[in-house]
């Protein structure tokens, strides 16, 4: 019998005769059930309880209308305040209350409907295993009424007269393909007077960030460390659209001054059933995480009977990054800063003087990328030469988040997060070049080393710099994630006469559009020296922006598409002194920014 | 699913419930063999089918063809499996597999430990490799589906593959 034959018979007689549990398809249908479950708002009594720290939006049910607070803001209609049912739904965990469609669009996740669930999870001594053990109780929470696994749990914080336990700023679902569950729960438990005597836990939901057109919640962070703390006040604004009812949305901030309520109403909103209402405050973030600050957008119930109304949430727009600009009043502005890596740390930089502003990692980082919402640092860790992890850290300063642990016998390479939140990065064995760029549970294979990829700004395609950098070929192929569909490569720009280029790194514009840089070399004259430029791929045909000396080997374009940070390099594998950050701009020439820094991007 | 208190399903959830109940009952025996193969364990085999069978619910909607379903099933097992491989921090206890009932005569002449050093192996081959083995060698599947169900190309299967076999053939040549 032969090698394949014999493994076979192995692996047949090894599990043939294990037979799955019955209990099975009971748990696959409750996980349906739960699914289904979560796209139903919650009420807010939770906001009225402990309610610390929340940021951004919120699907909470208001009950209590602070004339005295409202700001007018936003027209408000006379909609009447609704008294809570008196009959609530059977509060079974897997019951469900409410009908939900397939393509309704509810992206938030959040497993109760009325207070009597909230009250008997709370009640229910089996619901966690102590009322002073928090982690459990997140655990079992998350699990039991979110569905969700691998789920990492914050350290216990504090405050006044409560402790909380926040879940970390994302709850992935153990498949990654799962689009709508991604929130931040936290648990708060009243200390009713004393640490020795705590009440009940009280689950509060933390969910920051914006819906894309796919339903698809990107989580932005937790208020503690959330990076617009450090740019407060801001004019925050977003709008939501009432499903099915009419609804009312309040936006609040925490206040622990005001020992009834605890929060203070800044303004709010009413939107008709399907229609859509816009929603403005201006709000003061607090950056002491063991006092209470932030922003809650809380949902309604219906007028009609009081239960959670469903609402679809839109972006929330926060006041813009900081910029800066020239002496020259004529220059075009551009971001303050920008990350790069520094001997082997990534830092955050001044564009105008290049100077440190601070480090943001360990030793071991590489690969920067910023999210596009300005806020994180994603990038490579190097645990030893074979073994690296993703992580994201905030740019306003904290600790280093692991998005993907490291793969044994792999490394990791170029991460970068879409418009919805979406990770993509590279992985190649140890021993080999061939890289595949993975993209949730999608994995697409390219021949060759990975030397740069990019997002397009609409979430949806990816492109790929691929090839044996600087001594032979390379190509850019564009990757559509949706539909795993691949472009052929794309066609560079006409070279030079008499000479050949191959690409060396890309980006899109803010538009849409596709900029790369390139070195053109003249065949058999390698002692001649090398044209290197911008190119810019218009819908009318690729277009030279800007010739420069050295060989460009990263390339990043602000949001304005006027100015490209590059790093040059005088000769492959240089010493890292040797490579210079340059600002660039058409038709303006190139500013030297730093030296000794490569991988720059712009920080917005 | 449907007929759940206060729940009046949509035509469209409707067709993900028959549909779930159809590959539960053709493949949902082979999926956790086979996820078993992928683990160590039969507890978390179990649970890795499950929440593929969840998660292919939800997404009826953009498959809605029984065979996409089964592709979609195999590589969300594939590919759970692996991420509960790369998060567990300790080795979990091994429990031996259970005899068979009515083993054949094939079976049992079969050498037990021999055949325990194929499988330790198995384990202790790079993911890839393993999946790749275990899809093909168990699975009998296609070169082709055995790429759609790891997401690599076709080349990448032969390389795993290779490599995978060579990987195991020392402790086969024990066994034949």
């Amino acid at each position: 019998m032969n090698h394949e034959d014999k493994l076979r018979q192995i692996l047949r007689a090894e599990v043939d005769t294990i037979e799955p549990s019955p209990a099975g398809w009971d748990r696959i249908k409750d996980g349906v059930v739960v699914r289904r479950r979560r796209r139903v708002w919650q009420r807010s009594a939770l906001a009225a309880a402990t309610a610390l720290s929340l940021v951004a939006v919120i699907a909470l049910v208001v009950n209590r209308d602070d004339e005295s607070n409202r700001a007018n803001i936003v027209p408000a209609t006379d909609a009447p305040t609704p008294e809570p049912s008196p009959s609530d739904p059977a509060p079974s965990p897997t019951g469900q209350s409410a009908s939900i469609a397939a393509d309704d669009p509810l992206p938030i996740v959040w497993p109760f409907s009325t207070r009597r669930q909230i009250d008997q999870w709370q009640a229910n001594p089996s619901s966690h295993a102590s009322l002073r053990d928090g982690d459990t109780a997140v655990r079992e929470f998350v699990k039991t009424y979110l569905g969700l696994s691998g789920v990492d749990v914050g350290p216990a914080g504090a405050a006044a007269g409560s402790q909380y336990y926040p879940v970390t700023r994302r709850i992935v679902a153990s498949d990654p393909s799962t689009e709508i569950t991604i929130c931040t729960v936290q648990l708060t438990q009243n200390y009713g007077g004393s640490p020795s005597s705590p009440g009940p836990w009280v689950v509060t939901s933390v969910i920051g960030g914006e819906a894309g057109s796919d339903n698809v919640l990107t989580i932005t962070s937790p208020v503690f460390d959330d990076v617009h703390v450090a740019t407060s006040p801001l004019h925050v604004t977003g709008t939501v659209k009432a499903v099915d009812e009419s609804v009312r949305v309040e936006v609040r901030t925490t206040d622990p001054s005001t020992t009834t309520k605890g929060y203070r109403t800044l303004g709010e909103a009413h939107a008709m059933a399907g229609m859509e209402a816009p929603w403005a405050a201006d709000v003061t973030f607090v950056a002491d995480p063991k006092s209470v600050g932030g922003v809650v957008l809380a949902g309604t119930a219906s007028p009609a009977d009081g239960l959670p109304s469903r609402i679809a949430v839109t972006p929330i727009a926060f006041a813009s990054s900081k910029t800066t600009s020239d002496s020259d009043s004529s220059a075009a502005s551009y971001p303050a800063q920008f990350v790069a890596v520094e001997k082997g740390r990534i830092g955050l930089y001044d564009t105008k003087t290049g100077t440190r502003v601070r480090y943001l990692t360990e030793t071991g980082a590489s690969d920067p990328s910023v999210t596009p919402d300005g806020a994180f640092v994603v990038y490579v860790h190097m645990l030893h030469e074979c073994a690296a992890e993703i992580r994201k850290v905030a740019i306003a300063g904290g600790s280093p988040v692991v998005l993907e642990p490291s793969v044994s016998g792999h490394v990791a390479s170029l991460p970068g997060v879409s418009k919805y939140g979406e990770l993509a990065y590279g992985l190649r064995p140890c021993d080999s070049y061939e890289t595949e760029i993975i993209v949730g549970t999608q994995h697409f294979t390219t021949s060759e080393s990975l030397i740069e990829m990019a997002w397009t700004p609409d979430g949806r395609r990816i492109a790929a710099l691929t090839g044996t950098c600087c001594d032979g070929g390379s190509e850019i192929i564009v990757i559509s994630p949706s539909d795993g569909k691949r472009s052929d490569a794309v066609d560079n720009a006409p070279p030079p006469d008499g000479q050949s280029c191959m690409s060396t790194a890309v980006d899109y514009t803010s538009s849409g559009t596709m900029v790369t840089a390139e070195t053109c070399w003249t065949e058999d004259r390698p002692d001649l020296p090398r044209a290197n430029r911008v190119i810019r791929y218009d819908p009318a045909g690729p277009r030279v922006l800007i010739d420069v000396a050295e060989e460009i080997e990263d390339l990043d374009v602000d949001r304005s598409a006027q100015q490209f940070l590059v790093v040059t390099t005088p000769c492959t594998n240089c010493a890292d002194e040797a490579y210079t950050v340059r600002r660039l701009r058409p038709g303006s020439g190139s500013v030297t920014v730093a030296r000794g820094l490569t991988q720059p991007a712009w920080a917005e | 699913m449907a007929g759940e208190a206060g729940a009046a399903p949509s035509a469209g959830s409707a067709d993900a419930d028959e549909a779930l109940v159809g590959l539960y009952r053709a493949h949902y025996r082979s999926l956790v063999r086979l996820a078993a193969l992928l683990l160590d364990d039969l507890g978390s085999s179990e649970e890795v089918v499950q929440d593929a069978f969840i998660s292919m619910h939800l997404g009826w909607r953009r498959l809605r063809d029984p065979e996409k379903a089964l592709a979609y099933l195999r590589q969300t097992v594939v590919n759970r499996s692996r991420s509960r491989m790369r998060r567990r921090v300790v080795a979990a206890k091994h429990e031996p597999a259970p005899m068979p009932d009515a083993a054949s005569a094939e079976v049992l002449a079969m050498d037990l430990v021999e055949r325990a050093s194929v499988i330790a192996a198995l384990r202790l081959l790079p993911d890839r490799q393993r999946e790749a083995v275990v899809l093909r060698y168990y699975g009998d599947l296609s070169e082709n589906d055995i790429a759609r169900a790891m997401g690599v190309s076709n080349g990448a299967v032969k390389t795993h593959l290779h490599r995978g076999l060579a990987a195991l053939s020392r402790h086969l040549e024990g066994t034949s």
